[in-house]
C-alpha cells in the first residue's frame, strides 16, 4: 500500500510565500480534490509534491521516506504529475508517448521488454485509447489528449497521480468521462490521486476528500459534507454560496448567491 | 495493434538502411569525380588492390586527396545533422541549428586568433586552426551554458539569449581581428566559407573519433529527447533530470559540431535541413530520427562536395554555398509533396 | 552570416587589389646575396628557405612548375621559364602564352583544386606564402616541394627573381632581368625626382569606392608612390589598405587622384566630382583623375615598372618628356 503525505510543507518564491505549514496524509484508493481560488498555489503545491519544485521547509514523504532522498527516476516509478499543459506540437504518436511511461522502469536507453509492451497496451486499453494509438498527438482532441496522459501515467505504473486541472478545456461530457476514468482507476488499482479542480460540485461528486487551499495554508481537508460549508467557501473564494443537497445523490452541492438580493 | 506499430517502425528502419546504402554508393561514386579524370576501371582496380593500370599520380590523388575528403564529408554531414537534431530537441524548435548557441562564432574566434598570432602548434596531428576551431567552439558553448546556469533559471530561453548575446560579441571580436589584420582576413574568410579540401587522414581520424563521441552521447539520449519534446513538466514527471539532460545534450551536440568545424570550417544549412528531411521521412522519434538524419546529412555533404569540386573545375566552389543551393530546392520539393498529401510533420 | 557579409565587404576590395601582405619589418630570409643560407649539393639537392621560413630541399632542376599567383607566373616567363610551367590559376593572363597553360583553379585558396595540381604532376609548386598556407600542409604530405612566395616591394621582387633563378638554374637570366629592371627603375626615379620639391604633387590613390579605401605607405602601391616622388596624402596610415573618410580626402586636398582600371567604371570623373564636397578638391577642379592598368599595379611582378612609368606619366608628364 502506498503511503503519501506532506509534513509542514512550505514553499516560497524568493521571499514571496506561496503556502506554509501544510500537512496532508493521503491513503491508497482515495481521490483528494484540491480546490482554491486562482493563485492560491494549487499547481505549486502539486509540483512541490512531485519534487519538481524545491520546498522551503517541511517534507514530502513517499512510503515514509523523504522524496528528497529519491532520485527523479525513483520518484517517477511511483508518482506521475499531469500538468495543465504539455507541448503538443510534436508529431509523436500516441503509442510512443504512452511508451515513454515505461522509461523510469526500463531506463532511458534499454529497449522495451515484452512485459513493458504489454503494460503499455493495457494502459491504452484502460483509457480507451487503443484505437487511437497510431495517431500523432497533434491530431488529438482535448479529451483524447487527457486520456493519453492518463494512459502514460498508468504505464508509468504510478501509484500516485497528481492531476492539475484535468478537466480544463473539456466539454461537460468529457469532463465527467475523464473524472470517471480517473475514479475507476484509483478504485481498481488502489492508487492515490490528487486533483485540482475549479468546479466545486465536480469535486464533491468525484472526490473522497476535499482540501481547500486559501490564505497560504490548508484551510480545511475532509469529506465533502464537512468541507462544503458556506463559511469556508466564503473564506476561500470571497463569495457567498448556499450548500444544498444533490437531488438524487447524497452529496452537497454549492449554489452561488447573486450579490443583488431582489432575484 | 502492436504489430501495426511494429510495421511503421520496421518501415522506418528499412528507410534508414536504404539511406545508409545510398551513403555508401554516393561515397564510392564520388571517388570517381574530381578535377582530375580517373577512369572508373582504374578506381575499381585501385579498390581491389590491383596495381595494374593505375598510375602513381592517380593512386596519390585517390588515397591522399579524394578518400580522406569523402570520409571527411561523411563525418561532417553526420556530425552536423545529429548536432542539429540535438539542438532542435533541446530548444523544441526545428529552426535551431548546430551553431545556435555560439559554436560557429567560437570556432571563428579560435581560428582568427590562430591565424592572427600565426600560432604553430600541432596536437594529435591537428594543425593550429583545427585545434583552435575545436577549442573555440567548445569554449564558447561552455561559456554560454555556464551563463545560462548561473542565472538560476533553467529555462532554455535563457540559454538561447545567452547564446545570441555571446555570439554577437564573439562575432564582433572576429570582425575586429579581421579589421585590424586585414592582410590575414582573407585566410579567416576562406575558412569561414567552409571547405573539405584540406582533409587528410589525421584530421579524418580525430574528427571521426570526436564525432563518434558526440553522436554516441546524443544517440544514448534519444528517449530522453522524445520525453523532452513533451515539455519540462512532462519530462520531469517521467523521471528526467532537466539540468543533467541539458548538460549531456549540449555536450554531445557541441562535441559533434566541434569535430565538424575543426575538419571543414563552418558549413551552414546541413545541420538545419538534414534533420528536417529526416523528420519528414521517419517522424520525430529520436531513435529513428538520429540515424536517419545522420544519413541525410552525409548524403547532402557528399553530393554537395562532389558538385563543389567538379561543377566549375578546376576551380572549386566553397561547399557551404553548394549545400544551400542544392539542399534548399530539394527540401522545398519534399515539403510540398508532403503537404499535398496532407501530413506535414513538424 | 552577418559576419561573413561583413568580411566580404571588407575583403572584396583587397582581393581585387590582389597584393599579398605581411609586415614590412618581417625579417627577410629568403635568400642572402652571398647565398649563405642556400646550399646546393648535387647529391642531396638544393636547400632553400622560403618566405614562410620553411627549409625546402629541391632535387634536380624543376621541369614541371605549378604557379599559383599571376605575379609569379609573370616572373617565371620573364626568367624564360615559361616552358616549364604546367599549371597556373585562372587569373594568370599575362603573357599571352600563360593563358594556354592548364588551369588548376581560381586564385583564392578555396578556389584552387589540389587534385588538379596533383594531376599536373608538378615537381615544384609556387604558392602565395600567406594565403595558401593550407596547401602547404597537403603537398608536404605527398612530398612535392612547395615554395611560399609573395614579394611586397621592389627589393623583395629582385630577391625572389634570384631565388627562382637559383632553383631553376638560370641565375644568368635572373641577374640580367634584375639589372635591366634596376636600370629602368633608376631612370624613372631620376626623371621623377627632376621635379622641383615645390612642384611635387599630393596624390590620392583610390583602391575602392564603397567603402572608400586607399593604399597606405606599407603597401606595394604606397612604395610606387614614393618611388615616383609623389606625396601620398595618406602617408600616415598604418593598415596597408585603410578605409578613409571622404571628409579627410577633401581636407587633404590632393592634386591628383589615381585609381586602378579594375573598377574603371566607378572612377569616371563625373562620379568623383559629384561626391559631396569633392568639387573643391584640386584634382577635380583641374581634371587630374587618372587610371592605371590594374594588372600592372596589383601585381608585384616584372611589370611593376610599367605601372610606375604610367603613374609618373600621368602625374608628372613633363618629367618624362624632358628626359627623352
Amino acid at each position: 500500500m502506498t503511503h503519501f503525505s506532506t509534513e509542514n510543507l512550505s514553499f516560497a518564491y524568493e521571499k514571496l510565500v506561496v503556502f506554509q505549514g501544510l500537512s496532508m496524509d493521503l491513503r491508497a484508493g482515495e481521490i483528494v480534490a484540491l480546490i482554491g481560488a486562482n493563485g492560491a498555489g494549487k499547481t505549486t503545491l502539486l509540483r512541490t509534491m512531485a519534487k519538481q519544485l524545491k520546498q522551503q521547509s517541511g517534507t514530502v514523504l513517499l512510503d515514509s521516506r523523504s522524496t528528497q532522498k529519491f532520485t527523479r527516476r525513483e520518484i517517477a516509478k511511483h508518482l506521475s504529475l499531469m500538468p495543465q499543459h504539455e507541448q503538443r506540437e510534436a508529431s509523436l504518436r500516441v503509442y510512443d508517448v504512452v511508451a515513454l511511461g515505461r522509461a523510469p522502469h526500463v531506463g532511458w536507453w534499454m529497449p522495451l521488454r515484452a512485459e513493458d509492451e504489454a503494460i503499455v497496451q493495457q494502459s491504452l486499453e484502460a483509457t480507451a485509447m487503443t484505437e487511437l494509438q497510431k495517431r500523432t498527438i497533434d491530431q488529438l482532441s482535448g479529451g483524447e489528449w487527457r486520456r493519453m496522459i492518463l494512459a502514460r501515467s498508468l504505464a508509468q505504473n504510478a501509484s500516485i497521480l497528481l492531476l492539475d486541472e484535468p478537466t480544463a478545456g473539456l466539454d461537460m461530457k468529457y469532463q465527467f468521462e475523464c473524472l470517471g476514468h480517473v475514479r475507476r482507476m484509483v478504485k481498481e488499482r488502489q492508487l492515490i490521486a490528487v486533483i485540482t479542480l475549479h468546479d466545486l460540485n465536480q469535486a464533491s461528486m468525484f472526490a473522497d476528500r476535499i482540501a481547500i487551499l486559501a490564505n497560504k495554508e490548508l484551510l480545511s481537508i475532509g469529506l465533502p459534507q464537512e468541507v462544503m460549508r458556506p463559511d469556508l467557501i466564503r473564506k476561500a473564494f470571497g463569495m457567498d454560496v448556499m450548500v444544498v443537497s444533490h437531488p438524487t445523490e447524497s452529496i452537497p452541492m454549492v449554489v452561488p448567491i447573486l450579490a443583488s438580493p431582489e432575484v | 495493434m502492436g504489430e501495426r506499430r511494429g510495421n511503421a517502425t520496421n518501415r522506418s528502419w528499412l528507410l534508414i538502411g536504404f539511406s545508409a546504402c545510398i551513403v555508401l554508393f554516393v561515397s564510392i561514386a564520388s571517388l570517381s569525380v574530381g578535377a582530375a579524370s580517373i577512369p572508373l576501371a582504374n578506381i575499381g582496380a585501385w579498390i581491389s588492390h590491383s596495381t595494374e593500370g593505375v598510375t602513381a599520380t592517380e593512386r596519390t590523388i585517390l588515397w591522399e586527396l579524394r578518400l580522406p575528403r569523402i570520409l571527411s564529408a561523411v563525418i561532417t554531414g553526420v556530425s552536423l545533422a545529429t548536432a542539429g537534431v540535438g539542438f532542435q530537441g533541446l530548444f523544441r524548435n526545428v529552426l535551431a541549428d548546430p551553431y545556435v548557441i555560439g559554436a560557429s562564432s567560437g570556432a571563428a574566434l579560435g581560428v582568427s586568433i590562430a591565424v592572427v598570432t600565426g600560432l604553430q602548434v600541432t596536437y594529435f596531428g591537428l594543425g593550429a586552426t583545427s585545434l583552435m576551431a575545436m577549442a573555440g567552439s567548445i569554449g564558447i558553448v561552455m561559456l554560454v551554458f555556464a551563463l545560462g546556469a548561473i542565472s538560476r533559471q533553467t529555462s532554455t530561453i535563457t540559454l538561447l539569449l545567452a547564446g545570441v548575446a555571446i555570439s554577437s560579441m564573439t562575432n564582433a571580436l572576429v570582425s575586429l581581428l579581421m579589421f585590424l589584420n586585414d592582410q590575414k582576413a582573407i585566410v579567416i574568410l576562406s575558412w569561414l566559407m567552409g571547405s573539405l579540401a584540406g582533409s587528410d587522414w589525421q584530421t579524418v581520424l580525430v574528427a571521426s573519433l570526436s564525432s563518434c563521441m558526440g553522436v554516441g552521447i546524443l544517440w544514448s539520449r534519444s528517449r530522453q529527447l522524445d520525453a523532452f519534446l513533451l515539455g519540462d513538466a512532462a519530462s520531469q514527471s517521467l523521471g528526467l533530470d532537466p539540468l543533467r539532460f541539458r548538460c549531456w545534450v549540449i555536450t554531445g551536440a557541441s562535441v559533434a559540431t566541434a569535430s565538424a568545424v575543426s575538419s571543414a570550417g563552418i558549413i551552414g544549412f546541413v545541420g538545419l535541413i538534414a534533420p528536417q528531411i529526416a523528420r519528414l521521412m521517419v517522424g520525430p522519434r529520436h531513435a529513428l530520427l538520429l540515424p536517419m538524419s545522420a544519413c541525410t546529412g552525409a548524403i547532402t555533404m557528399l553530393v554537395a562536395d562532389a558538385v563543389a569540386r567538379t561543377i566549375v573545375a578546376p576551380t572549386e566552389l566553397p561547399v557551404g554555398i553548394v549545400t544551400a543551393l542544392l539542399g534548399c530546392p530539394f527540401f522545398i520539393a519534399l515539403l510540398l509533396s508532403r503537404s499535398m498529401r496532407g501530413s506535414v510533420a513538424t | 552570416m552577418s559576419l561573413r557579409a561583413f568580411a566580404t565587404t571588407l575583403l572584396l576590395p583587397l582581393c581585387l587589389v590582389g597584393c599579398d601582405g605581411t609586415n614590412l619589418d618581417h625579417e627577410d630570409r629568403i635568400v642572402n646575396e652571398d647565398g649563405s643560407r642556400n646550399q646546393y649539393d648535387s647529391e642531396t639537392g638544393m636547400t632553400i628557405v622560403d618566405k614562410m621560413e620553411r627549409e625546402i630541399t629541391i632535387v634536380g632542376v624543376p621541369k614541371r612548375i605549378v604557379s599559383l599567383s599571376p605575379s609569379t607566373t609573370e616572373l617565371l616567363f620573364a626568367l624564360g621559364l615559361g616552358d616549364s610551367i604546367v599549371g597556373v590559376t585562372e587569373h594568370c593572363n599575362y603573357p599571352e602564352e600563360a593563358k594556354a597553360i592548364t588551369k588548376v583553379g581560381s586564385g583564392t585558396l578555396e578556389g584552387i583544386s589540389r587534385e588538379a595540381i596533383l594531376n599536373a604532376k608538378p615537381d615544384l609548386i609556387l604558392c602565395k606564402w600567406d594565403n595558401h598556407r593550407p596547401l602547404v600542409e597537403t603537398f608536404e604530405r605527398v612530398s612535392i616541394p612547395i615554395v611560399g612566395l609573395g614579394p611586397e616591394n621592389v627589393d623583395q621582387l629582385f630577391e625572389e627573381a634570384l631565388l627562382l633563378g637559383k632553383v631553376a638554374r638560370c641565375e644568368a637570366q635572373a641577374t640580367s632581368l634584375i639589372e635591366s629592371m634596376r636600370a629602368r627603375l633608376e631612370k624613372l626615379q631620376k626623371a621623377a625626382h627632376s621635379i622641383a620639391p615645390s612642384q611635387r604633387k599630393k596624390v590620392f590613390y583610390e583602391v575602392w569606392d564603397t567603402p572608400l579605401m586607399t593604399a597606405g605607405p606599407q603597401s606595394f602601391i604606397g612604395e610606387l608612390l614614393v618611388l615616383g616622388n609623389m606625396d601620398n596624402i595618406f602617408h600616415d596610415t598604418v593598415n596597408r589598405y585603410p578605409r578613409v573618410s571622404s571628409e579627410s580626402v577633401v581636407e587633404r586636398n590632393p592634386d591628383v587622384i589615381l585609381a586602378p582600371t579594375t573598377h574603371g567604371e566607378k572612377v569616371r570623373f563625373e562620379t568623383l566630382a559629384n561626391r559631396a564636397g569633392w568639387d573643391n578638391v584640386a584634382a577635380i577642379k583641374n581634371h587630374q583623375v587618372f587610371l592605371i592598368d590594374g594588372d600592372h599595379v596589383s601585381r608585384c611582378g616584372p611589370r611593376l615598372l610599367d605601372a610606375l612609368e604610367s603613374m609618373i606619366q600621368q602625374v608628372y608628364p613633363e618629367a618624362l618628356t624632358q628626359k627623352e
